[in-house]
C-alpha cells in the first residue's frame, strides 16, 4: 500500500483529494442534527422549543438524564435486552448461516424450490393476531424464548449471506475441501467461515441491533414487567412525561413535566444509543481486505 | 314497523332477563351487590404512570364493599386494542373490558357475534343511576344506542360545562392593560384587538413577532366558523350542521356561512393575527409562544400546558362575540367503550351493579378522590384536592398524576363514571377553566349532536365518500386561508362543484338518515 | 431427475439435516399463520376465527378502487417510493465507496461511525427535528436563507417540498447504515487484480470502474431487487407525521390512508386486503426484476 503513494499520478492525487473533500463534505451534514441530538439531551428545554438551540447547549443542565437514570428499572431494561440481544444473535447467526450455506451449493437438489419458498415471506406474513396465535398456542408467551425464537431467521439476512457464499467465495476452495475427504459442515466451518468473517460481523450487527431496538414484540409478548426490554422501560420514561397521554391534565406539575418532555426525548435516544455506538468500532475491524488471499495460499 | 318489532324485541328479552335474574345472587340496591362473594376478571388499560390496579387505595375498599373479588389483568394502554382484538379471537376473554376505550365500530362488530353482551335489558334495573341520567340527558342515550337498538358499553360521561367544553378562551392580561384593550363583544372589535395585539408591540421588543391567537387549524375554522353560525351543532359535527334558515342538515364547509368566515380569516391570516404557522401547530407551539411573550389568546382545555409564570398572564373569557356560535362544545358523554361485559361473563346483573355506583356524585368522588380524611379534603369553596400527605410525593421525579394513581383508576381516561362538579379531579375543574367555560357556556349550541352511530351501509359510504371528501374540504379551506388559493367567485364555485361531484349530496341523504334516528332518541325532533 | 436426488441426497445428506431447522422455523413462525391472510377475503369476525367469517370475495378490493382519490394514493405512493428508491439506493453505495478509497483509518472510522447513528433515532425524533429545523419563525434554515437575504419558506406547509424534505432526511437517516452490507462486499473483493491494476499502470478512477465495481455488483443487485420488494408498502409513520392539511395532494399514500380508515373503524379486514394487494404488486415486481437481474448477471434471489 505505501508503494502506491510515491508513484501516484497527479490524475490519482486529484482523485484522492476529491474523496476526503466528498467524505467531509458528507460527515458535516451528518454529524450536525446528531450534535443536536446530544446538545438537546443537556438542554435547557425551553431553548429547544423556541429554536434558541443552535450547536451547543445555552443551559446547560441534566435533569433529563436524571430523569431516564434515577429509574431503577433502567438497569433491569439493560440486563434483559443485554440477554435477549447476545442469546438472539447467537441463534440468529447459527441458524441463518447454516441456512445461508446449505441454499448456496448449487447443485444441492431443491434448493430453488425452498429459496423461494423463503422469499415469499418477505412479502406475504399472517400478520399480528394470527402470529400472536400460534406463539400463543405454543406456550411462549412470557418467557424468555419468546423475545429469541419468532424472528431467529430474517429472510432478508439469509437470501444476503447466501448471496456473499455464493459470489464471494470462490468456488474452487470448496471443492478443493471436498475433494480432500472434508464433510460439507466441516467445509463450512473450517473453509468458507473463515473467509467469510465480514459477512458474518455484517449479520451480527443487523441481527444485534434488531434485537437491541426491538420494542412492540415485547410490549405484546410479554406480561411481566421483571422481563421487559430497555426499549419499553425508555417509552415508559416518555409516555409519563407527555401530557398527550393523560387525557385530562393535571396543572400542578404537568408543566414542568411537558417541558422535561422535549429533552427527554433527546436523553432516552443517547442512553439507548450509547452501547451500539460503543460496540460498532468493534465490528468494524472484521471489514478488512485480502482475508481471502491468505486463506487460499494456506 | 321496524322500531315496533325492535321495541317487542327488547321487551321479550327484557322478561326473559328478568326471570333469569331471579335465580341470582345479586342483591336489590346498595352494598354490598351481592349475597355471596363472586370474582370477576377484568382486563383494562393501564397507561405508564399507573402501577398495578389492585394496588391502589380504592380497589380493595371496594372489593370489600360491593362484595366482588376483580382479578386485575393490567395491560399497557400501547398494545391495548392489539390484546383485545387477541383476547376476543381466541376466546379467552375476560368477564369485563375496563377503560379500554373500544370504538363504537368494534363494539358493535363484536356485539354482532355475540362476544360482548347487550346491556340494553339490564340497564334499568341493575344500573339505575347511569339508566336515570341517560333518560334526563338523552344525547347519552343516543351515542350508546347502536342503530338496531342496542346497548353494548357503558360510557365516560361529561357532565360539567368545563369538562364538555373542550377549547375554552383565554386573554393575555399583562397585553390587554399595556394596550389599553377590551375583551371584543363585536366582530369588528374583535379584528381590531387582535390588530393591536399584533401591531402594537405589547412584548415591547421591538419586533413584529406577537401572535395574537394561535391554534390547530381544525380549531381555529370551529371558532371563527362559529362567528358566523357555522357549528351550531357542536365540537363532534365538525363538517355537518344545521341549515337554521331551512332546517335542513348541510355540508358545513359548503355554506355561504363558511365562505365569509374564510374571507374574513385569510385577512387576519394575512396580517399575522392567527398564527402563519397555524398548518403545523401543536401543543409544545404554544408552551413556547408563551414562554417567550409572544401570544395574546389561547384556546385551551386548561392552562396545564403553560410554564406557571406565563399562565399567570392569562384570565378567562368573560363572554364572547355577540350572537356568535361557540361549537367546541362536547354532547354529555366523552367516549365509549369505558366498561363491556364480555359473554364469558356469568352474572351481568352483579357487573352492573358494580360499575353502577360510578354514576352517582358519591361514586364520582369514591372513584377519582378515594375515602375522606384518608386520601383527600373538602376545600372551603366545594373543591377538592388529595391530602397535603400525597400531594408532599409530588417531586421533580414523581408527576402528580403518577401520585395520584396510587388512589385510584383515573388517569388515562375513558373512565366509567361522571367528569362532573366536584368529584371530578381533571385539571379542567380549575378555577381559570371554570369560568372562561362558564361565560361562555351561554354561547354554545343549544342542541349537541352526540358521536353517531352507523349502520354497516352507512359506515361504508361515511369512510369513503364522507372521509374523501372530508379531507378535500378541509384541505382547500386550508388553501383559501393561507391564500394559497384565492378567495373569489370562480375559485368558490369550483370547489363547490367539485364537492358536488364527489358526494356531496349522497353524504347529506346518509347524514339526514343518522341525524333523525338520533334526534328521536334526544326528543329534540 | 430421480438420480440426481439421489446424488444430491448423498453428497449433502448432512446439509440437509442443518437445513432442518431453518425449515421448521418458516413452517411454524411464518407459513402458519399465513391462514390469517384470507381475513382479506372475509368479513372478519374475531370470535368466529378466520374459517367461518362471512366469505366477501373481492368486496374490499373493490371498495378501495371505488374511492375518489384511490388512483391518487396509489400514484403518490409509487412516486414518493420510487424516489426514494432513487437516492437512498445509489448513496449508501457511493459512501462505501468513497470510504474505500480513503487511507486515513481513523478518519474512516470517523465517518463510518458518524453516518451508521441516524439509525437509532426514532421516526418521531427525525420529523420533529425537521419541524424545528425547517420552521419560518425559529428553523436553522430559514436563518441560513435569511443571512443570504431570502425569504423564509414554511417547507411543512409547501406541498413542492414534501417529496424532497421526506426523501432528504431518509437519505440522511439511512446512508451511512446501508453502506455497511456494500462495505463488507468491498472486503471481499481480490486483492490480487488490484495488484495486477498496478503494474498495467491503471489509475484510481479506472480501478474503481473496472474492478471496484464489477466485483461488489452480485452484492447491488440483490440489494436491488431487494428493495424493490418495497416499493408499493411505504412506511406509515413518517408520512403520517409529515403530513398537512396543505400537503395532502401528495402526503396521502396507501399506508397513511389505511390508517385513516382505521380510526373511522378499526376495519382489520380492509387493512388487510390493503396490505395484500400492496404484497402482491411487490412480489410481482420482485419476480420481474429478479428475472431481468438473473438473464443480465446471473444474480438472483432464488
Amino acid at each position: 500500500m505505501v508503494s502506491t503513494r510515491i508513484n501516484e499520478s497527479r490524475g490519482d492525487r486529484a482523485f484522492g483529494a476529491a474523496v476526503y473533500i466528498v467524505a467531509t463534505v458528507i460527515l458535516l451534514i451528518v454529524a450536525y442534527p446528531l450534535i443536536y441530538v446530544v446538545s438537546a439531551s443537556f438542554s435547557d428545554p425551553l431553548d429547544i422549543l423556541t429554536g434558541k438551540l443552535i450547536l451547543f447547549p445555552k443551559h446547560v443542565q441534566f435533569r433529563a438524564y436524571r430523569a431516564v437514570l434515577v429509574s431503577k428499572d433502567v438497569l433491569l431494561g439493560y440486563r434483559n435486552t443485554i440477554l435477549y440481544s447476545v442469546a438472539g444473535t447467537v441463534i440468529n447467526i447459527v441458524l441463518t448461516t447454516s441456512g445461508a450455506y446449505c441454499l448456496s451449493r448449487r447443485d444441492m437438489y431443491g434448493r430453488t424450490a425452498i429459496t423461494f419458498m423463503i422469499s415469499f415471506t418477505m412479502f406475504f406474513s399472517g400478520g399480528m393476531i394470527p402470529t400472536y396465535i400460534v406463539i400463543k398456542n405454543l406456550n411462549l408467551l412470557n418467557t424468555f424464548w419468546v423475545m429469541v425464537l419468532p424472528g431467529a431467521i430474517s429472510a432478508t439476512n439469509l437470501l444476503i449471506m447466501r448471496n456473499y457464499f455464493q459470489h464471494s467465495v470462490p468456488q474452487e476452495i470448496i471443492e478443493a475441501a471436498y475433494m480432500d475427504g472434508c464433510s460439507n459442515v466441516g467445509t463450512l466451518i473450517r473453509v468458507v467461515l473463515p473467509v467469510s468473517k465480514s459477512i458474518v460481523a455484517v449479520m451480527v450487527i443487523f441481527y444485534l441491533v434488531g434485537h437491541w431496538n426491538s420494542y412492540f414484540s415485547a410490549m405484546l409478548y410479554l406480561n411481566d414487567r421483571s422481563r421487559y426490554t430497555l426499549q419499553v422501560f425508555l417509552r415508559e420514561i416518555l409516555i409519563k412525561n407527555d401530557l398527550g397521554d393523560m387525557g385530562a391534565g393535571s396543572e400542578s406539575s404537568s408543566v414542568e413535566m411537558t417541558l422535561l418532555y422535549e429533552s427527554l426525548k433527546f436523553a432516552v435516544i443517547v442512553v439507548a444509543t450509547l452501547p451500539m455506538m460503543l460496540f460498532y468500532p468493534f465490528m468494524q475491524r472484521y471489514f478488512v481486505k485480502g482475508v481471502m488471499m491468505g486463506s487460499i495460499k494456506g | 314497523m321496524k322500531k315496533l318489532v325492535s321495541l317487542l324485541l327488547a321487551l321479550i328479552l327484557l322478561c326473559g332477563c328478568a326471570a333469569l335474574a331471579d335465580a341470582g345472587i345479586v342483591t336489590a340496591s346498595g352494598f354490598p351487590v351481592v349475597t355471596e362473594p363472586i370474582t370477576f376478571t377484568v382486563m383494562a388499560s393501564q397507561s405508564a404512570i399507573q402501577p398495578d390496579f389492585s394496588t391502589m387505595v380504592i380497589i380493595p375498599v371496594y372489593d370489600e364493599m360491593t362484595g366482588i373479588k376483580i382479578d386485575w389483568q393490567c395491560v399497557a394502554s400501547s398494545v391495548r386494542s392489539e390484546k383485545i382484538s387477541a383476547a376476543v379471537t381466541s376466546s379467552e376473554m375476560p368477564d369485563i373490558f375496563f377503560k379500554c376505550n373500544i370504538s363504537a365500530a368494534n363494539l358493535q362488530k363484536y356485539g354482532a357475534q355475540g362476544a360482548i353482551v347487550d346491556l340494553a335489558p339490564y340497564l334499568e334495573e341493575y344500573a339505575p343511576n347511569f339508566w336515570a341520567y341517560a333518560q334526563e340527558n338523552p344525547d347519552v342515550l343516543a351515542a350508546v344506542t347502536t342503530p338496531d337498538g342496542q346497548i353494548y358499553s357503558l360510557p365516560a360521561i361529561a357532565d360539567a360545562p368545563a369538562t364538555r367544553m373542550n377549547k375554552k378562551l383565554y386573554y393575555n392580561k399583562v397585553w390587554m392593560d399595556k394596550l389599553g384593550l377590551e375583551q371584543p363583544t363585536t366582530l369588528d372589535e374583535l379584528y381590531d384587538f387582535l390588530y393591536a395585539m399584533r401591531y402594537n408591540d405589547p412584548n415591547g421588543n421591538g419586533e413584529i413577532d406577537e401572535v395574537p391567537m394561535s391554534e390547530t387549524t381544525g380549531t381555529l375554522f370551529q371558532v371563527f366558523g362559529g362567528l358566523f353560525g357555522v357549528g351550531n351543532r357542536g365540537t363532534h359535527s365538525s363538517y355537518y350542521d344545521m341549515d337554521t334558515e331551512t332546517g335542513m342538515v348541510r355540508y358545513s364547509y359548503t355554506s355561504d356561512a363558511f365562505r365569509e368566515c374564510l374571507e374574513f380569516m385569510h385577512k387576519c391570516y394575512e396580517e399575522g393575527l392567527i398564527d402563519q404557522e397555524c398548518i403545523t401547530a401543536k401543543d409544545s407551539r404554544y408552551t413556547a409562544l408563551a414562554a417567550q411573550d409572544q401570544l395574546g389568546c389561547y384556546f385551551a382545555t386548561n392552562l396545564a400546558l403553560l410554564a406557571a409564570k406565563d399562565a399567570e398572564n392569562f384570565v378567562p373569557a368573560e363572554g364572547w362575540i355577540e350572537g356568535a356560535v361557540w361549537p367546541t362544545m362536547r354532547s354529555h358523554l366523552h367516549s365509549v367503550g369505558a366498561f363491556v361485559v364480555t359473554s364469558k361473563c356469568e352474572n351481568v346483573e352483579a357487573a352492573l351493579r358494580w360499575v353502577d355506583y360510578f354514576y352517582t356524585d358519591e361514586g364520582v368522588t369514591f372513584y377519582h378522590y378515594g375515602i375522606e380524611g384518608q386520601t383527600y379534603v373538602k376545600n372551603e369553596d366545594g373543591s377538592l384536592s388529595f391530602t397535603p400527605e400525597i400531594l408532599a410525593q409530588v417531586t421533580g421525579d414523581k408527576s402528580y398524576d403518577e401520585v395520584v394513581s396510587q388512589v385510584g383508576p383515573y388517569c388515562g381516561g375513558n373512565n366509567p363514571t361522571m367528569m362532573s362538579w366536584p368529584g371530578y379531579a381533571g385539571a379542567e375543574l380549575s378555577p381559570i377553566p371554570m369560568a372562561s367555560a362558564e361565560a361562555i357556556l351561554p354561547y354554545t349550541p343549544d342542541v349537541i349532536w352526540p358521536i353517531f352511530t352507523y349502520t354497516d351501509e352507512e359506515l361504508k359510504i361515511v369512510n369513503s365518500t364522507g372521509s374523501d371528501l372530508n379531507t378535500y374540504a378541509k384541505k382547500t379551506a386550508v388553501e383559501f386561508l393561507t391564500g394559497e388559493r384565492e378567495l373569489n367567485d370562480e375559485e368558490w364555485s369550483a370547489f363547490l362543484a367539485q364537492c358536488d361531484e364527489m358526494g356531496v349530496a349522497q353524504m347529506l341523504e346518509v347524514m339526514e338518515g343518522v341525524i333523525d334516528r338520533v334526534e328521536a332518541i334526544m326528543g329534540t325532533r | 431427475m430421480l438420480k440426481s436426488i439421489q446424488r444430491s441426497g448423498r453428497k449433502y445428506w448432512d446439509l440437509y439435516l442443518l437445513l432442518i431447522p431453518t425449515a421448521v422455523y418458516f413452517v411454524i413462525f411464518k407459513y402458519l399463520p399465513m391462514i390469517g391472510l384470507q381475513i382479506a377475503f372475509r368479513d372478519y369476525m374475531p370470535r368466529l376465527g378466520y374459517w367461518d367469517s362471512p366469505w366477501l370475495g373481492l368486496d374490499y378490493f373493490r371498495r378501495f378502487f371505488s374511492f375518489y382519490s384511490s388512483w391518487r394514493i396509489i400514484l403518490n405512493t409509487l412516486t414518493l417510493s420510487a424516489l426514494n428508491l432513487l437516492f437512498t439506493f445509489p448513496l449508501p453505495i457511493l459512501l462505501a465507496l468513497l470510504l474505500n478509497e480513503m487511507r486515513a483509518a481513523g478518519y474512516k472510522k470517523l465517518i463510518q461511525t458518524v453516518t451508521y447513528a441516524p439509525h437509532f433515532l426514532s421516526t418521531v425524533v427525525i420529523v420533529g427535528m425537521i419541524t424545528a429545523f425547517c420552521s419560518p419563525s425559529s428553523g436553522v434554515v430559514n436563518s441560513i436563507i435569511k443571512i443570504f437575504g431570502g425569504e423564509p419558506i414554511y417547507f411543512m406547509a409547501k406541498r413542492e417540498w414534501f417529496r424532497p424534505l421526506y426523501v432528504i432526511s431518509e437519505v440522511w437517516s439511512t446512508m451511512g447504515w446501508n453502506s455497511i452490507i456494500f462495505l463488507s462486499a468491498l472486503t471481499g473483493v481480490d486483492q490480487q487484480m488490484y495488484e495486477a491494476a498496478r503494474i498495467d499502470g491503471a489509475s484510481r478512477w479506472q480501478t474503481l470502474w473496472r474492478i471496484t465495481l464489477p466485483s461488489i455488483l452480485p452484492t447491488i443487485s440483490i440489494m436491488l431487487i431487494i428493495n424493490c420488494g418495497h416499493v408499493m408498502s411505504l412506511g406509515f409513520e413518517k408520512v403520517y407525521l409529515m403530513q398537512t392539511d396543505l400537503n395532502i395532494d401528495v402526503s396521502r399514500v396507501i399506508s397513511t390512508f389505511v390508517y385513516e380508515q382505521g380510526i373511522l373503524a378499526t376495519q382489520t379486514s380492509y387493512a388487510s386486503a390493503i396490505g395484500l394487494m400492496n404484497s402482491l404488486v411487490n412480489f410481482i415486481l420482485v419476480i420481474s426484476v429478479n428475472w431481468i437481474s438473473k438473464k443480465l448477471s446471473e444474480v438472483s434471489l432464488w
